[in-house]
């Protein structure tokens, strides 16, 4: 549909009804939001506010004007290990995966290590971290790489493996070289799991940024996170909680963003 | 071939669930004997040991069951718990409990878990040859949290050697494994240790020991056991704090007396590894540092006001407190002083 | 033949190549830093023998599977929900994109608070820390099932279940198993840590030994948590196999 709505025959009007609410994703997720905070507004009353601050404290925090720009001048430099993780990770894990997906040999000889380490906490391998590392940005970088390398990497290979052998059977039969195939015929269809760990991927690496923060050298976020909780001030504590997820929020969107223009041909409506 | 698969799922489902189920705590059979919920820190090392067996066997002598215990790993966080009635009775730090009850938490400390600290100031010998070596930005120094009682005492001590510990590179991190691991690793300068656990440090190169806190201050109050204002209310828990304070004045005096006591604490309580193992001549050193020495198990409890007084203003110097805290407010010595009483 | 003795020979030599490196590693750092493997392997005689290792191991695991499968039970349907229905998707979306990128240490001092130190913390814990992987992995398949495949099948005069067995479920079966696998993998790291904040099982036996001057014991109980993904991997494709035997067939490499 030119909209870009669904449209599937013989839909009854209550789905057609639920479609149209469909069609309107931003109201319904502001709603939704608006409903959890009501939520979190009532829990709030039986916790007291040492716990569980209400929403309305929280906010204030990012307007306090003592608060509020130190917050985000932290954010700017978390940002900082949060790129270069996740980009080194990407940069190896892509190639990588794909790699060991489309070789026979290369899966079947590394794929139980990958998932070996893969199981790891990386909280347990902090203190290894630390002596390799240091204490401050090399190690934070070097912690958000390992939080999504990872993910990325198996998901990139199993979507390697998936490609349907009729479709490569496809492009050879037409005399397309092995590189040839791997361009046309592999990369397309790893559109989809390509956004799938990309998804996976940048969400471990904000969870991994400011994780960094917490357990090397406390700095920028996890500094201010640390020192509001040691304080016993929750409302400034949750504020640096938001805050994270805010930014996951605005990375989910990006990337939904992306993938729309991509892949029109795999998303139908 | 369908129902084949069915089948697989069916019991597979069935497997999980029951191994899953199979875990469930069965329903605690109603005690006749009370037994304080406690929470204490992930690790008990020597000088806690008189404390935590007055939690047992101590308790137990006075009517009670052996006290529930629930390890948290950091004492913010324990503290935190009490703030939120997840436990009865934690053994908290006493800087986080002062900062909480600023923030305006209803809590009460009412006696100590163990007078000091056993804590020493470990540093890479290499980079630090004398206290003016701190003073170099790239000596840092690893703490828990900047504003706890080691940085406290370690701001006294400086300053009595001419250095500010201001312009000192102080780095915060968080787990004592962390913070040993980069010490031996060339990261920082210096770490707290407990003493008892620092040969195994000093042996891996040219580490030493260069600060003992307790040489300059004493007493100290670090440790004590920390309890919801409310909950304090109730006759019955005032007079289990009682109890409580009348174990732990026994065990301290206990464990002063004799050294088997103290040895065979250890050897049941203590969480290092080979604990059970220690030997009498490993552990009599130990006993007699922390008995003697540094006098950590107060025959009379060591829980008195004018103590809180003395170091109100060194905590408020080092920036961890703000001044005008009401300590009346949090400070309860009248459970310690009837436990006194009531054991003369 | 020649093909299972090749898929079980690569496997040994990937693992053998690792455990070169880690003892060349090792050598050069020293027992304090990071302990060679032949140090390890030492120590972790000495790990068996106490016993505590395997007993919290077990211990641990059962507990884990009940965050799990809940993260299962609630993850896959949402997901499937999100991906075929823009109204799911509209309400959930956010929800999702939020807590998937909440660092689970930062919640476990809040959970605490909330849930004391017992088996319900453990568990929302690795449920919370589950849940979004498998929902996310199953959303992008349930995302690429076209109208068309549907269409077909109603053309045939099937029912919604029908369709929903014959047709979503295969398509989505690829999805299903990765999520799985990898909300198995976040399980057991959520459990670890959990545990670490709280002292008990596996975690709480790390958290203590990581405090012990000699990391060969600790990089036993971390090579004992990789062995046991590997056969919780294992397990999971080999189930899969059992259930989906069609689907290897599909698969252009073999």
């Amino acid at each position: 549909m030119a909209d870009g709505s669904l449209q599937v025959k013989g839909a009854t009007p209550g789905q057609a009804a639920a479609m149209d609410y469909g069609r309107r994703p931003t109201l319904v997720g502001a709603l939704s939001i608006i409903v959890g905070l009501l939520l979190w507004e009532l829990a709030a009353t039986q916790f007291s506010h040492f716990i569980l601050p209400p929403p309305l404290n929280v906010f204030e925090r990012f307007i306090d004007p003592a608060f509020g720009p130190r917050l985000l001048d932290a954010l700017r430099l978390s940002f900082i290990q949060l790129g270069a993780g996740f980009g080194l990770a990407l940069a190896i894990a892509l190639p990588l995966g794909i790699l060991i997906g489309r070789s026979h040999t290369a899966y079947h000889m590394f794929n139980p290590l990958i998932n070996a380490l893969y199981a790891i906490p990386p909280v347990a391998l902090i203190p290894f971290l630390i002596i390799w590392f240091g204490l401050f940005l090399e190690a934070r970088i070097a912690l958000v790489f390992l939080m999504c390398f990872f993910d990325i990497l198996v998901i990139i290979i199993a979507g390697a493996r998936d490609v349907r052998s009729s479709l490569v059977d496809v492009g050879r039969s037409f005399g397309a070289s092995r590189a040839l195939c791997l361009r046309l015929v592999v990369l397309p269809a790893l559109t989809p799991f390509l956004f799938a760990a990309l998804r996976v991927g940048s969400a471990r690496a904000i969870n991994g940024m400011i994780t960094a923060e917490l357990f090397f050298a406390a700095a920028n976020l996890g500094a201010i996170l640390k020192r509001s909780a040691q304080a016993f001030d929750s409302a400034s504590a949750l504020a640096v909680v938001v805050t994270i997820c805010l930014v996951g929020l605005a990375a989910q969107a990006l990337i939904q963003a992306l993938e729309r223009r991509v892949l029109h041909w795999h998303l139908r409506a | 071939m369908n129902f084949t698969r069915r089948q697989i799922l069916q019991y597979t489902g069935l497997g999980l669930g029951s191994a899953a189920l199979g875990s469930h705590v069965p329903l605690a059979l109603a005690q006749s004997k009370r037994a304080l919920k406690v929470q204490i820190l992930g690790y008990t090392l020597a000088i806690h040991i008189p404390a935590i067996v007055a939690l047992n066997e101590g308790m137990e002598k006075l009517g009670y069951s052996a006290s529930d215990m629930t390890r948290i790993e950091s004492m913010q966080m324990l503290t935190q718990s009490i703030v939120a009635a997840s436990g009865e009775v934690g053994e908290s730090d006493v800087v986080s409990a002062l900062r909480a009850s600023e923030a305006g938490a209803d809590i009460r400390l009412v006696g100590l878990v163990y007078n000091n600290t056993s804590q020493v100031i470990v540093v890479n010998a290499d980079k630090i040859k004398s206290y003016a070596d701190f003073k170099n930005k790239d000596n840092a120094i690893a703490l828990n949290s900047s504003g706890d009682f080691i940085y406290v005492m370690l701001s006294g001590i400086f300053a009595r050697h001419d250095v500010d510990i201001h312009d000192c590179t102080i780095v915060e991190v968080g787990g004592s494994g962390s913070r040993m691991r980069a010490l031996l690793g060339g990261r920082v300068a210096a770490v707290p240790v407990h003493f008892d656990q620092a040969d195994a440090i000093l042996k891996q190169g040219n580490f030493k020991v260069m600060v003992e806190p307790w040489k300059v201050y004493n007493p100290w109050l670090s440790e004590a056991w920390l309890v919801q204002g409310a909950w304090l209310k109730n006759p019955d828990n005032q007079q289990a704090v009682t109890d409580l304070m009348k174990a732990t004045i026994t065990s301290f005096r206990r464990a002063n007396d004799s050294f088997d006591y103290f040895a065979e604490g250890y050897r049941k309580y203590a969480t290092i590894k080979g604990a059970k193992e220690a030997t009498d001549d490993s552990l009599r050193p130990i006993w007699e540092k922390l008995s003697k020495e540094i006098k950590a198990w107060p025959a009379d409890g060591g829980f008195q006001r004018k103590y809180f007084e003395e170091l109100l203003p060194v905590y408020v110097k080092a920036g961890s407190l703000k001044p005008g805290a009401d300590l009346s407010r949090i400070v309860d010595t009248q459970y310690a002083a009837k436990a006194l009483k009531e054991l003369a | 033949m020649l093909n299972r003795l090749r898929n079980l020979l690569l496997p040994c030599l990937g693992i053998a190549l690792f455990l070169i490196v880690w003892e060349i590693a090792g050598r050069k750092m020293g027992d304090s830093l990071f302990a060679p493997l032949s140090s390890v392997v030492v120590q972790y005689v000495e790990l068996l023998r106490d016993g505590a290792m395997l007993g919290e191991l077990f211990i641990s695991l059962r507990q884990m599977l009940i965050g799990f499968l809940a993260a299962c039970v609630v993850g896959m349907p949402l997901g499937i929900a999100m991906g075929r229905s823009r109204l799911a998707d509209a309400v959930f979306r956010p929800w999702v994109g939020i807590f998937v990128v909440t660092s689970t240490a930062a919640l476990i001092p809040i959970l605490i608070l909330i849930l004391g130190t017992g088996l319900a913390l453990r568990s929302t814990v690795v449920f919370l820390a589950a849940v979004w992987y498998i929902v996310l992995t199953t959303y992008n398949g349930a995302k690429g099932i076209s109208p068309e495949q549907i269409a077909v099948g109603r053309s045939f005069s099937a029912g919604r279940a029908q369709i929903f067995w014959k047709i979503i479920l295969p398509t989505l079966y690829p999805y299903l198993i990765t999520g799985a696998r990898i909300g198995l993998i976040h399980a057991i790291r959520a459990m670890v840590m959990a545990e670490m904040f709280v002292i008990v099982g596996y975690g709480g036996l790390i958290h203590q030994t990581g405090m012990l001057v000699d990391t060969s014991s600790l990089l036993g109980l971390l090579a004992t948590l990789m062995i046991v993904s590997l056969l919780a991997n294992f397990l999971l494709s080999q189930w899969g196999k059992t259930l989906a035997p069609w689907y290897e067939q599909q698969r252009s490499t073999q």
